[in-house]
C-alpha cells in the first residue's frame, strides 16, 4: 500500500528540465547554413566530426570521471572501417555499410578495452595512462600493417558525396544533433545519474549495490560508438582516413578541447572543439608563426584561471553539471527483512587479516542474531574497521569464513554484499557531494540495478519507508532536497548516509562511528533510531563505537577488539565492568 | 530579478558573437582591382619539417617576382598565396580547402610529406584545381590534374647504385629508414636495383620516426659487413644516425648513401661528414650558370644569410616557372587546358633541364651525386645525366 | 657484449630521463609534460656552453643551471597553483610545453644543431668498438643514480623527502615548510631533465622539437617502476630499457616500441603499484 504523500514543497527548480542551450546551439548552426558561404560550410562540418569525439570524451570524463587519452583510437576506427569497407566491398550498400562498421567496431573495442582496465584494481589515474599507451600502440599498429591500411600516406575514400556542400552541412548537423541529445537523454537518465555517482564517489556506489565496472564499460562503449560517428563524419568530409586520425595527438587535442570547453557540459567540449579548430584555421593564416604560441597560452590561462573550462563561464555558477535532479518522495511501508530464515543474520569464522606481515585481523569469530545490536569497541588500530571491511568486501580476508544471512560471501566485489542486504555506512561520511540530498536518496533506493528504460528516463520519485523519512526530517533534509550535498552540514550529511543505508532496506547493517562528530541531542537521537530499527524493522545492527556512553545506551551486546583479536564478548554490563576491557583502555596501573 | 537580466545579457551577447562570426565567414575573398592570378603555395613552416619550408617561400617569392617583372601570364601578375600545413595531415587537408575552395587559386603547389600530399589531392581533385607535388617521394601518385616535380626511385636510386658499387668497391648494402611509406618504398625498390646491379642487401631497418639512439642498428650494420648504407632517414633521425655511425668506428668502414639528407641539415653534422654521400636532383652548389644566377638572386633579394636552398625548396621555383608556360602555351587558365598544356614543357633551370611528360604526369631530370665536405656542403661528385622517372602513371 | 652495452645505454638513458619525472611526481603530484621541454633547454645550454667556451664539460653544469632558472620561474609563475592536482597540471604542462617549444624556436630557429663530440672516437670493448662518450655517459649516469640515491637514504634532505611523499599533510604539520620542498623538488627535478638534455647532446642534435620522443617512454619508466622508490626505477628502467633494446636488436626497432608499450601497459594492469609493491 502506497501513500502519496508529497513531502517537499513544489521543487523550485534551478534549471529547467528542456535542454535549452542545447536547442539553441543546433538552432544556431542550422542557421549557419543560411548565412555562411560554402567553404564555411564545408569546414564546420568536417569540425562537427571533431565535435563529436570531444562529446564522446565529455560523456566519459565529464559524467563518469573516466579520463582517456585513447578517444582517438575510436574515432580513427570508425573512420578506416568506412574507408576500408568501400574499398573492399564492391556494392552500392558499401557506405552504409561501412558506417554501420564505424560504429559497431569502435564500439566492440571500447567493450574489450573496458573489461581489461575497469575490472580491476587499476585506479582512474593509471586507466588514463593504459588509455595513452593504448592509443601510441594504435597509430604504430596501424602503420605497420600499411598493406591493410594504406599505411603513413592512410586511404583515399573512393566514394564521393553525392550531396552539395549545403545539403551534407545539414546532414552532420542532423547527425551531431541526434547525438547531442542521444548524450543529454543518457545523462538526464538514471543511468547517468549512476555515472556521475561512480564520478564522485565510485566506492559509494558500489555499497549500494552497483556494479561500476559493468556502468563504466557500458558508458565507454556509447563514448566508443559516438567517436566512431564522428570519425565517420570526418572521414566523409576530409575524403581520406589517416593514422593521424587514430593518434595521441589527437587524443591528446580532445582532452585540451573538453578541458577548454567545460567538462561536463556536453555543449561546451563540442563548442570547444568547434571554436579552437575554427580559430587555428583563421589565425595560422595571419599569424603563421605565432598562432601555436597563443594556443599554449590559452590551455595554461584557461586551467589555471577556469579551470571548469569556459563554456562554464558562460552559464555562470549553475550547471556545471547535468541538470541536478529533483522530484517527490513518497512514504510507503517497509518490507519486512527476514532474518530469521539461517539463525544469523551474520557470521563470522576464524577470519583472519593480514597485511604483509602485519596482522591486522587473527581468527576472528562472531556472530550477529537478527534484529541485533551488537557494538564493536576496542582501541584504535584493534581491527575494527577491518573487519567491517572484510565483511563487506571492501578488503579480501586472507583467511576464515564470512557468512550472510546463511550466504557464504566469497567475493571480491563489496555490490555483491550490499546486494545481498548488507549496508555499509562509513565513518566518514560518503555521499554525493555535488548531487542533490534527492539524487542520493535516489542512489540509494535504485537497489543497484539499472533496467533498460532507465538508460532514457530518469525517476522523480523516490519511495522510501516511513522510519528513513523520519530520519530524514530529523535532520531537516526533507526542506533541502534540491541541494548539492556539499552544502550541508556535518552532522546532516551523518544523517543523510545513514539515511541512504536505510533506504536500501538491508537486513544487516553496518555502521562505522555514525555519531563522530555530533553534538550530544544529535547523539541522543541517532540512538533512539538504531534501537527504533532493531525494534520495528528487525534489522541487525554491527556498531563500531568508542562513546561508552552511547554503547550503553544502545547495545544488546558488545565485543572487543585488541590487535586484531577479540579478547571481550557480553553484554554491555559484563563488558564494561571487566578487569581487561579496563585495562585495554587505560592502561594497567603499575 | 538578478538571474533574468543575466540571461538577457547572455542571449545579447551570444546574437552579438553570431552575427559577427558569420559576417566574417560569409564574405567570399575580397575582390581584387587587379585581378591577378592566384598561385596557392601549401608548404611545411612550422612542426617537425618546419625546417624546410623557409627556403621554399623564398625559391616561390622569387620565381613570382621573376615572372612578373616580365609581363606577368596572359597579361596578369601573379600572386602567392601561401599556407602552412604545420607538417600535420588534418592541418594539410584544412588549409588545401582554403586555398582551393576560399582563395580559388589557380595552381595548388604541394611541397609536404607523402602523407599530407594524400589528404591535400582528393580536394584539389574536388574543386577541379591544378596541383603540383614537388618533393622526392616514392612514385605513383596518379590523377588527372596532378604532377609530380620531384625525385622518384627510378632516378634518385637506380643509377646511383651501380656507380657506387664500381667506385668504391663494394656490394653489400644495409638499408635503415624511419617507419613510414616513402622509406619503405623506397627500401623495395632499393632491393630491385641492387639485385640488378650484382649486389647484395643484407639488412634493412626501419625506426619509428623521433628515434635517437641508434647503437642497435649499427650493431647490425658493423656485423653485417656493410660496404654502404641506404640512408632513408629524415630530418633529426638521420643526422643521429651520421654522427653514431662516426662514434662507434664504422665512420671509414661504411659509406652512408642518403637520399633525404638535405644540405640545409648538413650544418648539423660538422665534424662526421666522411664518407657521406647523397643523391638528389638539385643541389645547392651545383656550379652551373643557371644556379649561380638562382643563389645570386635569392641572396639579392632576401639577404646574405638567407636559409640554403635544398632540392624540396628549388622545385617551387621550377613548379612555378613551369606552370606559368604552360599557361602561356593554353592561352587561357582552364584547368584541363593547362593540364594539356603541361604536357612537353621543358624548363632550364637551376637543376639543369626538366622535360614534363604528358604520359606519366612525372618529369626527366638530371640527378647528381654529391659529397659531403667539412665546410658544410655538398661537393658534386658526378652528374648521371637526364633520367626519366619510369613508367610512373599512364594518362 | 655490445647487445649488453646497447641494453644498458638505453636503459640508463631511460632512468636519467625518468628520475626527474618521478621525483616530481612522486612529491609534488605533479604531472610535467614540459619535462621533455626542460631536456632540450639542458642541450640547448650545452650548445651555447660549447660554442662560447670551446669545450663541452662545463656544460654539465650550465646546462642545469639554466634549466633550474627558468624552472624557478615556471614554479613561482605556475606550477604553485596546482599542485596535487595530477589532471590539472597535465593540462597546464601540456601548454607550457608548446609555449617553450615556440619561444625556442623564435629566438633560435628550427635548425639543427651540432653539439661536438668532447672525446670521439671508440675504444675496444672486449673485441668490439664501442664509443667512447656512450662509456662516459654511462658512467656518469650510474654516479647520478646512485648519488641520488645515497643523498636520498642519508641525507637530512633525503629524509624530508621521503616524509613528504609519504604523508605530506603530516610532514606540514611537523614544521617542514612544503612550499619550499615543492619549489625545491621542481627545480631539481627540472634541473636533471636539464643535465640528461645537456649530457646527450653530443649524441645527436640540438633542435626546438627534440623534447616530446623523450617523455612519453619516461612517463612509462616512471609509473611502471612505482612513484617514490628508486629501486623501482631501476627495475622498470632495466626491464623496459632491455626489453626494447634486445627486440629492436633480433626482431625490428618498430618491435621494440611496441615491446615496451605493451609491457608497461600489462604492468600498470596487473601491478597497479608498481614493480615494488608497498603495503596498500
Amino acid at each position: 500500500m502506497t501513500t502519496n504523500t508529497a513531502l517537499s514543497r513544489a521543487p523550485r527548480l534551478l534549471l529547467s528540465s528542456t535542454p535549452r542551450n542545447e536547442l539553441m546551439f543546433i538552432a544556431i548552426l542550422v542557421a549557419l547554413a543560411m548565412l555562411v558561404n560554402d567553404y564555411y560550410l564545408d569546414l564546420v562540418a568536417g569540425f562537427l566530426g571533431l565535435a563529436l569525439l570531444a562529446l564522446s570524451l565529455d560523456l566519459i570524463w565529464g559524467y563518469a570521471g573516466i579520463l582517456s587519452f585513447g578517444q582517438a583510437t575510436f574515432f580513427g576506427l570508425g573512420g578506416y572501417a568506412l574507408g576500408l569497407t568501400e574499398i573492399h566491398w564492391d556494392s552500392s550498400l558499401a557506405p552504409v555499410g561501412g558506417a554501420l562498421l564505424g560504429v559497431v567496431a569502435p564500439a566492440a573495442m571500447a567493450f574489450v578495452l573496458g573489461l581489461f582496465v575497469f575490472f580491476s584494481r587499476v585506479g582512474l589515474f593509471f586507466a588514463a595512462v593504459i588509455t595513452l599507451a593504448l592509443s601510441v600502440l594504435a597509430e604504430q599498429m596501424v602503420n605497420e600493417f600499411s598493406g591493410l591500411t594504406g599505411g603513413f600516406n592512410g586511404i583515399i575514400l573512393p566514394t564521393a558525396l553525392p550531396f552539395s556542400v549545403r545539403e551534407y552541412y545539414l546532414l552532420s548537423v542532423a547527425i551531431f544533433g541526434v547525438t547531442l541529445f542521444l548524450c543529454v537523454t543518457l545523462v538526464s537518465s538514471d543511468f547517468g545519474r549512476v555515472l556521475m555517482a561512480i564520478r564522485e564517489n565510485e566506492e559509494r556506489t558500489r555499497f549500494l549495490g552497483y556494479t561500476s565496472p559493468w556502468m563504466k564499460t557500458l558508458a565507454f562503449v556509447v563514448s566508443g560508438a559516438i567517436a566512431g560517428v564522428g570519425g565517420i563524419l570526418y572521414a566523409m568530409q576530409t575524403g581520406l582516413v589517416s593514422p593521424s586520425y587514430i593518434g595521441l595527438t589527437l587524443s591528446t587535442q580532445t582532452v585540451v578541447w573538453v578541458a577548454v570547453g567545460g567538462r561536463g557540459t556536453l555543449v561546451g567540449p563540442a563548442l570547444g572543439a568547434l571554436l579552437t579548430n575554427l580559430f587555428q584555421h583563421i589565425l595560422s593564416a595571419s599569424l603563421l608563426i605565432y598562432w601555436q604560441l597563443a594556443l599554449g597560452i590559452a590551455l595554461i590561462l584557461v586551467v589555471v584561471f577556469a579551470p571548469d573550462g569556459l563554456y562554464a563561464l558562460f552559464l555562470g555558477a549553475t550547471g556545471r553539471f547535468a541538470p541536478a535532479s529533483l522530484g517527490h518522495i513518497r512514504v510507503r511501508h517497509a518490507r519486512r527483512p527476514s532474518t530469521t530464515r539461517h539463525g544469523a543474520a551474520l557470521e563470522t569464522r576464524g577470519v583472519s587479516k593480514w597485511f604483509g606481515s602485519y596482522r591486522a585481523l587473527s581468527d576472528v569469530s562472531i556472530r550477529l542474531a537478527p534484529a541485533e545490536l551488537l557494538c564493536l569497541v576496542g582501541p584504535n588500530g584493534a581491527g575494527k574497521s577491518t573487519l567491517v571491511d572484510v565483511i563487506s568486501a571492501r578488503t579480501r580476508r586472507t583467511a576464515g569464513e564470512v557468512v550472510l544471512d546463511g550466504w557464504h560471501a566469497n567475493t571480491g566485489r563489496p555490490e555483491r554484499v550490499a546486494r545481498q542486504g548488507v549496508a555499509r555506512k562509513f565513518q566518514a561520511a560518503a555521499v554525493f557531494d555535488r548531487l542533490t540530498i534527492f539524487d542520493n536518496l535516489a542512489l540509494a533506493r535504485g537497489g543497484g540495478r539499472i533496467k533498460f528504460l532507465q538508460l532514457i528516463r530518469r525517476g522523480t520519485t523516490v519511495d522510501l519507508p516511513a522510519h528513513v523519512v523520519a530520519l530524514l526530517k530529523l535532520g531537516g533534509l526533507l526542506q533541502q532536497l534540491g541541494e548539492p550535498a556539499s552544502e550541508l552540514a556535518h552532522g546532516a550529511r551523518q544523517v543523510l548516509e545513514l539515511g541512504m543505508v536505510l533506504a536500501q532496506e538491508p537486513h544487516t547493517v553496518l555502521l562505522d562511528e555514525p555519531t563522530a562528530g555530533l553534538a550530544e541531542d544529535e547523539r541522543r537521537q541517532i540512538g533512539e533510531v538504531l534501537r527504533r530499527l532493531t525494534r520495528d524493522q528487525g534489522t541487525s545492527i554491527v556498531l563500531i563505537e568508542h562513546d561508552i556512553d552511547f554503547v550503553r545506551r544502545v547495545a544488546d551486546r558488545i565485543i572487543v577488539l585488541d590487535h586484531g583479536r577479540v579478547v571481550a564478548e557480553g553484554s554491555v554490563e559484563e563488558v564494561t565492568n571487566s578487569e581487561l576491557v579496563r585495562e585495554i583502555y587505560l592502561g594497567t596501573v603499575v | 530579478m538578478k538571474l533574468r537580466v543575466r540571461s538577457h545579457w547572455r542571449g545579447a551577447s551570444t546574437a552579438l558573437s553570431i552575427a559577427v562570426v558569420s559576417l566574417s565567414m560569409s564574405s567570399s575573398s575580397h575582390a581584387q582591382a587587379t585581378n591577378p592570378l592566384k598561385v596557392g603555395l601549401l608548404i611545411q613552416l612550422s612542426g617537425a619539417a618546419g625546417v624546410y619550408g623557409a627556403p621554399s617561400q623564398q625559391a616561390a617569392e622569387l620565381a613570382v617576382e621573376e615572372i612578373n617583372q616580365s609581363g606577368g601570364v596572359l597579361g596578369r601578375k601573379l600572386q602567392l598565396v601561401i599556407a602552412d600545413d604545420a607538417t600535420d595531415v588534418k592541418t594539410a587537408g584544412e588549409q588545401a580547402r582554403k586555398l582551393v575552395n576560399q582563395d580559388h587559386v589557380d595552381v595548388l603547389i604541394s611541397t609536404e610529406s607523402s602523407a599530407a600530399r594524400e589528404a591535400v589531392r582528393p580536394v584539389a581533385k574536388r574543386g577541379n584545381t591544378l596541383m603540383i607535388y614537388t618533393p622526392l617521394y616514392e612514385g605513383g601518385a596518379c590523377e588527372q590534374n596532378l604532377f609530380d616535380l620531384g625525385e622518384v626511385p627510378q632516378q634518385q636510386v637506380e643509377p646511383v647504385i651501380p656507380y657506387m658499387q664500381t667506385q668504391y668497391h663494394g656490394k653489400t648494402w644495409y638499408i635503415v629508414g624511419d617507419d613510414y611509406n616513402w622509406p619503405r618504398a623506397l627500401g623495395k625498390a632499393t632491393r630491385s636495383f641492387v639485385a640488378a646491379a650484382e649486389g647484395s642487401v643484407a639488412g634493412e631497418d626501419y625506426v619509428p620516426l623521433g628515434t635517437s639512439d641508434f647503437g642497435t642498428i649499427l650493431d647490425k650494420v658493423r656485423a653485417a659487413d656493410a660496404n654502404f648504407v641506404l640512408l632513408t632517414l629524415v630530418g633529426s633521425d638521420a643526422i643521429a644516425f651520421v654522427k653514431q655511425l662516426h662514434d662507434f668506428g664504422l665512420g671509414n668502414k661504411v659509406k652512408i648513401l642518403s637520399l633525404a639528407l638535405l644540405d640545409n641539415t648538413l650544418p648539423a653534422i660538422k665534424g662526421n661528414t666522411s664518407n657521406t654521400f647523397a643523391a638528389f636532383g638539385y643541389f645547392s652548389t651545383l656550379d652551373t650558370p643557371a644556379n649561380t644566377k638562382f643563389i645570386q638572386a635569392l641572396r639579392a633579394k632576401f639577404g646574405a644569410d638567407a636559409p640554403q636552398q635544398t632540392t624540396l625548396s628549388e622545385g617551387d621555383y621550377d613548379a612555378i616557372h613551369i606552370w606559368a608556360q604552360a599557361v602561356r602555351k593554353a592561352g587561357t587558365t582552364d584547368t584541363s587546358a593547362v593540364v594539356k598544356a603541361m604536357g612537353g614543357q621543358t624548363f632550364d633551370g637551376p637543376r639543369g633541364t626538366l622535360t614534363v611528360s604528358g604520359t606519366t604526369h612525372h618529369v626527366a631530370q638530371h640527378i647528381y651525386l654529391g659529397a659531403a665536405t667539412p665546410d658544410a656542403t655538398y661537393q658534386i661528385l658526378h652528374d648521371f645525366g637526364l633520367i626519366q622517372p619510369g613508367p610512373q602513371c599512364s594518362f | 657484449m655490445i647487445e649488453v652495452l646497447n641494453a644498458g645505454y638505453a636503459a640508463l638513458l631511460l632512468l636519467l630521463i625518468a628520475i626527474g619525472l618521478a621525483i616530481i611526481f612522486g612529491l609534488m603530484g605533479v604531472v610535467n609534460l614540459a619535462h621533455g621541454e626542460f631536456l632540450m633547454l639542458g642541450a640547448y645550454g650545452a650548445l651555447i656552453t660549447t660554442t662560447k667556451l670551446g669545450t663541452f664539460w662545463p656544460s654539465l653544469i650550465t646546462g642545469p643551471l639554466l634549466v633550474a632558472a627558468v624552472a624557478l620561474v615556471v614554479e613561482f609563475v605556475l606550477m604553485r597553483r596546482l599542485y596535487q592536482r595530477p589532471l590539472e597540471t597535465i593540462l597546464a604542462t601540456w601548454g607550457l610545453a608548446i609555449v617553450i617549444r615556440q619561444v625556442l624556436k623564435a629566438i633560435a630557429g628550427p635548425d639543427f644543431r651540432d653539439v661536438p663530440n668532447p672525446i670521439p672516437g671508440s675504444v675496444a670493448v672486449l673485441g668490439v668498438e664501442y664509443p667512447r662518450y656512450r662509456l662516459a655517459v654511462i658512467a656518469l649516469t650510474i654516479a647520478i643514480v646512485v648519488g641520488l640515491y645515497v643523498l636520498q637514504r642519508t641525507s637530512h634532505v633525503g629524509l624530508v623527502a621521503r616524509a613528504v611523499i609519504q604523508n605530506p599533510q603530516l610532514a606540514g604539520t611537523l614544521g617542514i615548510n612544503i612550499k619550499r620542498v615543492y619549489q625545491a623538488t621542481f627545480v631539481l627535478g627540472s634541473a636533471l631533465a636539464g643535465l640528461a638534455g645537456a649530457l646527450l647532446a653530443p649524441t645527436f642534435n640540438v633542435f626546438p622539437e627534440m623534447g616530446p620522443p623523450f617523455v612519453v617512454n619516461a612517463f612509462l619508466v616512471v609509473l611502471v617502476g612505482g612513484v617514490g622508490s628508486i629501486a623501482g626505477l631501476v627495475s622498470a628502467s632495466l626491464l623496459l630499457g632491455i626489453v626494447q633494446s634486445t627486440l629492436s636488436r633480433y626482431e625490428t626497432p618498430v618491435a621494440g616500441t611496441v615491446g615496451l608499450l605493451v609491457l608497461a601497459v600489462l604492468t600498470l594492469r596487473f601491478l597497479p603499484h608498481g614493480l615494488i609493491r608497498r603495503a596498500p
